[in-house]
């Protein structure tokens, strides 16, 4: 029996992210194809803590605070560079596993099955794994956005004990693209041996 | 900044992009055909980051480089005869697999049992380089993970910039969503940073330099520590090329406003 937890967050504008509504539709087809599982879902944003939004060690933090609190075996979360930066940070933390780039889940005989490309999208494996918790951040475009009736949710915080001293890192903003940089196309052809 | 960074990277071999990959079944897991004989490069994001680190130490005088390497040694000493032309570093090398069908878990818990046992290795001024994901596994979430065992909560992934300011502080650009960078600021080392192609070229081979790293690279990689990483807990249970799929309609004799009408129809769906 496994227990699924939902994991977002928000945008600037408190909204959540298009591909996070994608991940949630992942995970509650996988809930739902998983007999006796629950669904648990774990927001982290302003609302939530102060401290979580935008700052990679904080976010580490957050993710780990509600993975832990919330029991989850299995974690569908979706591929923002946010989660991409803290998950696996979170994951060990926690001792865990993670499958990023998910870009297939199905459930055979009750065992979750995850599919992702190797070698830079050249070949496509299936697999699956034991150890839990297990997170899987899910690539945009795979699952078609969640498109549910909106229903009331009773809401728990998670404290996050964060030291001040420990966050040395402040997020000053967004700055659009360098002109001129260099390419993985034109600078990827690394000397042959 | 005083006493400068000690930088370690994190890189290792993937096969070259140019040749043809073919799954295989090995006797741990799934492997490439004829693996042991494809041309290898290094991994092109860790190589910038490896550039990176390289150029970062010449300007920050008492700062040090080195190359923390998982793969196979005879493909790793190969690949020194290029790479080690290019920019000064100390070499540790750990003696295993460097396929794309290894175990994050295990492939992180080796690096940083090899980083952590570094002689000299100042944890205070250490700045953890690698490439923000491999050209094989290309899950990029090793060096997080590294970061993590390591106790360095401040984490950077897909870096283009680092500009290291006067009270040793520095600022990050990373790739985000749309194109564009999230800005940060960081208080010091330690940190990771998982590069993407960063700013700068490919340096040219150098054999003054290549001398100079060979003197340790041999004795690296003659004191090699095997690192016997596998599968660790995944079951693959099939890998397999892409099938082709290309859905061609020769039409002749069609004027350019109809295509261009089919086109804008398909467009909208």
């Amino acid at each position: 029996m496994e227990k699924v937890l939902f994991l977002a967050h928000t945008q600037d504008d408190g909204t959540l992210p298009g591909i996070a509504l994608e991940a949630l539709a992942a995970a509650v087809e996988m809930t739902a194809k998983l007999p006796g599982s629950s669904l648990v879902v774990g927001l982290v944003g302003k609302d939530v803590s102060q401290a979580a939004e935008a700052i990679g060690s904080s976010d580490c933090a957050a993710t780990a605070a509600l993975i832990g609190q919330s029991g989850a075996t299995m974690v569908v979360a979706p591929a923002t560079s946010r989660f991409s930066r803290s998950l696996p940070g979170a994951t060990q933390r926690l001792g865990g596993r993670i499958e990023t780039h998910v870009s297939g889940l199905e459930v055979v005989d009750g065992v979750i099955r995850v599919q992702r490309w190797y070698y830079r999208q050249r070949m496509v494996a299936t697999q699956t794994r034991v150890q839990r918790p297990w997170v899987l951040v899910i690539d945009g475009g795979v699952f078609a956005p969640w498109a549910g009736a909106a229903a009331a949710a009773t809401v728990e915080n998670v404290a996050v004990s964060l030291d001040a001293a420990v966050v040395r890192t402040t997020v000053i903003g967004v700055q659009s693209g360098l002109r001129n940089r260099p390419t993985a196309s034109s600078t990827s052809r690394m000397p042959q041996i | 900044m005083n006493g400068g960074f000690h930088i370690v990277v994190c890189g290792s071999i993937v096969p070259d992009p140019l040749q043809t990959l073919a799954p295989v079944d090995g006797p741990t897991g799934p492997a490439l055909k004829n693996e042991m004989m494809l041309p290898s490069v290094l991994d092109p994001w860790a190589g910038h980051s490896l550039y990176e680190a390289a150029n970062l130490a010449k300007n920050i005088p008492g700062s040090k480089v080195w190359l923390v390497s998982l793969g196979p040694k005879a493909k790793l000493q190969q690949l020194m005869m290029s790479i080690a032309q290019k920019v000064t570093f100390e070499l540790v090398v750990l003696d295993g697999p460097a396929g794309g069908f290894t175990d994050s878990f295990e492939v992180a818990a080796a690096l940083a049992g090899a980083i952590d046992k570094i002689p000299g290795l100042d944890r205070s001024r250490l700045l953890l380089f690698g490439g923000c994901a491999s050209a094989s596994r290309d899950a990029g979430v090793t060096m997080q993970m590294v970061g993590e065992q390591l106790g360095i909560t401040e984490q950077f992934l897909g870096v283009d910039e680092l500009k290291v300011q006067d009270n040793g502080s520095f600022r990050i650009l990373e790739r985000i969503e749309g194109g564009q960078y999230q800005v940060s600021e960081c208080s010091g080392a330690p940190a990771v940073l998982g590069w993407a192609t960063g700013n700068l070229p490919e340096p040219p081979n150098n054999p003054q330099i290549g001398m100079m790293n060979m003197r340790t690279v041999m004795p690296a990689l003659q004191k090699a520590v095997p690192a016997p990483v596998g599968v660790g807990g995944v079951s693959y249970l099939g890998v397999e090329l892409p099938s082709q799929r290309r859905e061609t309609r020769i039409v002749k004799d069609m004027s350019a406003d109809d295509i261009a009408a089919e086109i804008v129809a398909w467009i909208k769906g």
